[in-house]
C-alpha cells in the first residue's frame, strides 16, 4: 500500500520525470513530505515564485521536448501559477502542472486557501484534472502526461485535495504512456499539395512552432531544398531553419523581414507548417499572401480556416507529413523567384567606430552570440530587447529560443532559463531581458544563487518600456504615459546583493570586454546593458497594416 | 455570408464539468449559443448536449474542430432543422380569469397542447414541437397575458437509422 502523494511520485518517474519546479505549502505538505523520500530520484527545484515554477517547468519543455512539472499549493499557490500555464498553452508547450487543494470534504465551503484552480484553467490548459478518489490518481496523472505531449502539445493541470494525497491504496506499477500517434495524413491531400507544388512559379514556405515540437527540421530543410523554396517562420519557429541558408528569409509579421514579408505578398503558393497566422503574422489577414493558394499542414485541425482559409488542409504530423512531400516531390527550380526575394535580405551593420559611445542593443547582441557556441541556449523577456534577440541572434539550432510569443508574457526569462539549465546542464544559458520585464520577476535571481547556476542574464537597460514607447512614439504623438518609470535600482548592487555576480557595459568600448568577462565568471552573472532609451525596433508594419506600410526607418 | 442556425449534436463523456467547458469554449471564442440542452443518454458514460448555434457554415465548421479539441468530446454532429427530428418543450402560465377560459381552452386543443394546473386566476400549459409552433402559440397566448414562461429549447436526433454513434462514411 503507498499513501496518494507516493503514487504520485512512482507516477512521475514512470513517466521518466526527474526534475520537479515547485513552492511548498499546507495543502502539497504530503507531496513535499513524499519529495524528501524520493529525493534521490526526483530533484526539486525550489524557486522564489509559483510563477517561476511554471516557467521553469516551460523551459525545461521547450529546450528538451520533454514534459515540464511544476507544483503549487492551493489557492494563492495556484493561482500564482496562471500565468505560466497560459503562457505555455499559448505557444503549446506540454507542462503537467500539480496542484495541492483543500480536502474533498471542505471544498465548496470557501476553506483556507481554497480556489477552483480547475475553473480557472479551464480555458488555458489542453485539460485539466480534480482527482477526488484516490483510486483514480495514477491513471489521471498518465493521463495528463499523455495529453500534455500528444498531437499539439500543451498544459495540464492535476489538481489533488489534501486527502487523496494521503489516502492509502493498493499500488500497481504501470508503463510509459507514450503520445498518441496522430493520424497518417490523407493520400488525395497528399496529391492535392502536389499538384499545387508542381505548378507554383512562386512558392514559400512559412512555418511556425509546429516545426520545433515535431522536430521535423531535418525534412523541412530536404523540401526546401529540393524544390529551392524560400523560407521564413514566425518567432516560434526560429531555430527550426539554418539561418545562413541562402534560401532563409527571416522572421514574418509585425517585426519581421522586408524580404519575408514581400515573400508572402508576391508568392503564388504558401506552404503553412504549423504555424497558425496570428495577428503578428498576418496584421490584415484579407491583404496576407493575396495571390497564394495555401496549403496548411497542422497536427490541430481547429488551426484549418481559423485566421486564413486554406486550398488544401493536410492533418498530420509534420515530420511525416514533411517526409511523404519530400519523396514524393521532383526536383525543381524557382531560380528567378528566389533571387528576385533573396535580394532582398538585408544586413544590419552597426556602428562601433565611438569607443565611448552609448552601445548599440545590437552590437552587444552580435558579440554574445560570437562568444557562444551554436549550442547556447537564449531565453528573453518581453519587448524591444526580445524583437532585437529575435532578429538578430541567428538561433542555430531547434529547442534553443526560449521566448514566448503568444501570450508575450514579461518576466517569462529568467524562470525559463532556469528550467533550460537544469534540463541541459552542460550548455550555456543566456538570458537577454529588458529593465521593465526583468523587474517582473527578478525575484528568481535567488534561485540562481541558490543553486549557483551559471546563467548569464543581459538586461538590455533603456531604463523605459520601451517597445510600449515605441507605439506612443508612432501612434500617440509621444505622449509617454506610465513608459518612464525613472528606476533607480542599481542592478550591479542588485545582482550582489542576491548572492550573483554584477557587471555594467556603458560605453561601446566595454562590450566585448565585459561580455568575455561575463561569461568567464562561471557563476550567475547579471549584465546591466545601458543603451539608449530611444533605439527603436524595426523594420515594423503597423497593426492591421501589410507591408505596403512597413517602416524601415525611423 | 448568409446567417442560419444549425443545431450541434454533441456526445460527451458523462464528467462533470463538460457543460462548463463546452459553454466555455463557446463565449471565448464568441459563438453565440442560442439554446443548450444537456442530458443523460442511453450509456450512463456519456452525455449529451444538443445547442442550437447561429451562424455561417465557416463559424460551424471552427466550432466542430474547436469542440473536438476537448477531451472529453466524443462526437460532433452538426444537424439541420429540415433533416432532424427535433422539438422541445414549453410551460407556460397566462392569465385566463372568466370569460377568458373558454377561448383559451380551445387553442390548447387546437395546437394539441395540454394543461397541467388552474389556479384562480390562470392556467398552467404544456407543449411540446418544433420551435416555429412553439412560437407562433406563444403569440397566440401573449393576448390573454402571459405571466410566465420556461422552454427548454432544441433537443434533436439524426432522422432516419443513423444514430450519432455511426460512424460517418
Ligand atoms: C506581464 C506583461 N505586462 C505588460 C505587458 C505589455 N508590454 C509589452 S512590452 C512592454 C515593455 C517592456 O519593457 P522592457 O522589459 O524594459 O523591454 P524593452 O521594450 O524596453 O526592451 C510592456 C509593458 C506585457 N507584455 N506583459
Ligand atoms: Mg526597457
Amino acid at each position: 500500500m503507498l499513501n496518494g502523494s507516493q503514487v504520485l511520485m512512482e507516477c512521475l518517474l514512470e513517466q521518466g520525470v526527474d526534475t520537479v519546479f515547485g513552492y511548498p505549502g499546507g495543502a502539497v505538505l504530503n507531496i513535499y513530505d513524499a519529495l524528501y523520500n524520493y529525493r534521490d530520484r526526483i530533484n526539486h527545484v525550489l524557486t522564489a515564485h509559483e510563477q517561476g515554477a511554471a516557467h521553469a517547468a516551460d523551459g525545461y519543455a521547450r529546450s528538451t521536448g520533454k514534459v515540464g512539472v511544476c507544483i503549487a499549493t492551493s489557492g494563492p499557490g495556484a493561482t500564482n501559477l496562471v500565468t505560466g500555464i497560459a503562457t505555455a498553452y499559448m505557444d503549446s508547450v506540454p507542462i503537467v502542472a500539480i496542484t495541492g487543494n483543500v480536502a474533498v470534504s471542505l471544498l465548496g465551503r470557501d476553506s483556507f486557501q481554497e480556489v477552483d484552480i480547475t475553473g480557472i484553467t479551464m480555458p488555458i490548459t489542453k485539460h485539466n484534472f480534480i482527482v477526488k478518489n484516490v483510486k483514480e490518481l495514477s491513471t489521471t496523472v498518465h493521463e495528463a502526461f499523455r495529453i500534455a505531449k500528444s498531437g499539439r502539445p500543451g498544459p495540464v493541470l492535476i489538481d489533488l485535495p489534501k486527502d487523496v494525497t494521503s489516502a492509502m491504496v493498493e499500488y500497481e506499477p504501470q508503463s510509459y504512456t507514450g503520445a498518441s500517434p496522430s493520424q497518417p495524413p490523407k493520400q488525395e491531400r497528399i496529391e492535392m499539395s502536389l499538384e499545387l507544388l508542381k505548378h507554383s512559379q512562386r512558392p514559400l514556405i512559412y512555418f511556425g512552432g509546429g516545426i520545433i515540437s515535431s522536430d521535423a527540421g531535418q525534412e523541412l530543410l530536404m523540401l526546401a531544398e529540393k524544390q529551392n523554396i524560400p523560407v521564413c517562420s514566425s518567432m516560434m519557429g526560429l531555430g527550426g531553419f539554418p539561418p545562413s541558408h541562402r534560401l532563409w528569409l527571416g522572421m514574418i509579421g509585425m517585426h519581421g523581414t522586408l524580404a519575408a514579408n514581400r515573400a508572402a505578398r508576391e508568392c503564388d503558393l504558401l506552404i503553412v507548417c504549423g504555424a497558425r497566422f496570428s495577428d503578428r503574422v498576418a496584421g490584415n489577414r484579407s491583404e496576407f499572401a493575396p495571390g497564394a493558394d495555401v496549403i496548411h499542414i497542422d497536427v490541430d485541425h481547429a488551426e484549418f480556416d481559423k485566421n486564413i482559409t486554406a486550398s488544401v488542409r493536410v492533418a498530420g504530423n509534420l515530420k511525416q507529413v514533411l517526409k511523404i512531400l519530400c519523396e514524393r516531390v521532383g526536383n525543381s527550380r524557382h531560380d528567378e523567384w528566389v533571387d528576385k526575394i533573396t535580394s532582398l535580405k538585408r544586413v544590419k551593420n552597426v556602428d562601433t567606430r565611438n569607443g565611448d559611445g552609448v552601445p548599440d542593443p545590437l552590437h552587444i547582441l552580435k558579440t554574445i552570440r560570437e562568444l557562444t557556441s551554436d549550442d547556447v541556449i537564449v531565453a528573453t523577456d518581453v519587448g524591444q530587447h526580445q524583437m532585437w534577440t529575435v532578429q538578430h541572434f541567428e538561433i542555430r539550432k531547434a529547442r534553443s529560443l526560449l521566448t514566448s510569443g503568444g501570450l508575450g508574457t514579461m518576466g517569462y526569462g529568467l524562470g525559463a532559463a532556469i528550467g533550460a539549465q537544469f534540463a541541459n546542464p552542460g550548455r550555456q544559458v543566456v538570458l537577454i531581458s529588458g529593465d521593465g520585464s526583468f523587474h517582473m520577476n527578478l525575484n528568481e535571481l535567488t534561485t540562481l544563487a541558490s543553486y549557483d547556476l551559471p546563467i548569464v542574464v543581459f538586461v538590455m537597460n533603456n531604463r523605459v518600456l520601451g517597445m510600449v514607447r515605441q507605439w506612443q512614439k508612432v501612434f500617440y504623438d509621444n505622449r509617454f504615459s506610465a513608459t518612464d518609470p525613472k528606476r533607480r535600482t542599481d542592478l550591479v548592487k542588485l545582482a550582489e546583493a542576491f548572492g550573483c555576480t554584477g557587471m555594467r557595459i556603458s560605453k561601446v568600448r566595454e562590450v566585448e570586454p565585459v561580455v568575455k568577462a561575463a561569461f568567464a565568471a562561471g557563476g550567475p552573472v547579471i549584465v546591466d546593458c545601458c543603451i539608449s532609451p530611444d533605439a527603436n525596433v524595426l523594420p515594423m508594419i503597423p497593426p492591421g497594416g501589410t507591408v505596403d506600410e512597413i517602416i524601415e526607418e525611423m | 455570408m448568409g446567417e442560419s442556425k444549425a443545431i450541434f449534436s454533441v456526445l460527451a463523456v458523462n464528467h462533470p464539468g463538460v457543460l462548463l467547458r463546452v459553454a466555455g469554449l463557446f463565449s471565448r471564442r464568441g459563438f453565440n449559443i442560442d439554446s443548450i440542452v444537456a442530458c443523460s443518454t442511453e450509456k450512463p458514460a456519456f452525455s449529451r448536449l444538443t445547442i442550437v448555434v447561429t451562424g455561417d457554415d465557416a463559424t460551424f465548421t471552427q466550432l466542430t474542430r474547436q469542440l473536438l479539441k476537448l477531451e472529453d468530446i466524443i462526437k460532433v454532429k452538426v444537424l439541420e432543422h429540415e433533416n432532424c427530428s427535433n422539438s422541445e418543450l414549453l410551460l407556460v402560465k397566462v392569465h385566463a380569469a372568466g370569460n377568458k377560459r373558454g377561448p383559451i381552452v380551445k387553442m390548447v386543443q387546437n395546437y394539441g397542447a395540454r394543461i397541467l394546473d388552474i389556479g384562480d386566476q390562470t392556467i398552467t400549459i404544456e407543449m411540446t414541437g418544433q420551435t416555429g409552433e412553439i412560437d407562433d402559440f406563444v403569440e397566440q397566448l401573449e393576448r390573454y397575458g402571459i405571466l410566465e414562461m420556461a422552454r427548454t429549447g432544441i433537443n434533436a436526433l439524426q432522422q432516419g437509422d443513423l444514430t450519432i454513434h455511426d460512424d460517418e462514411k
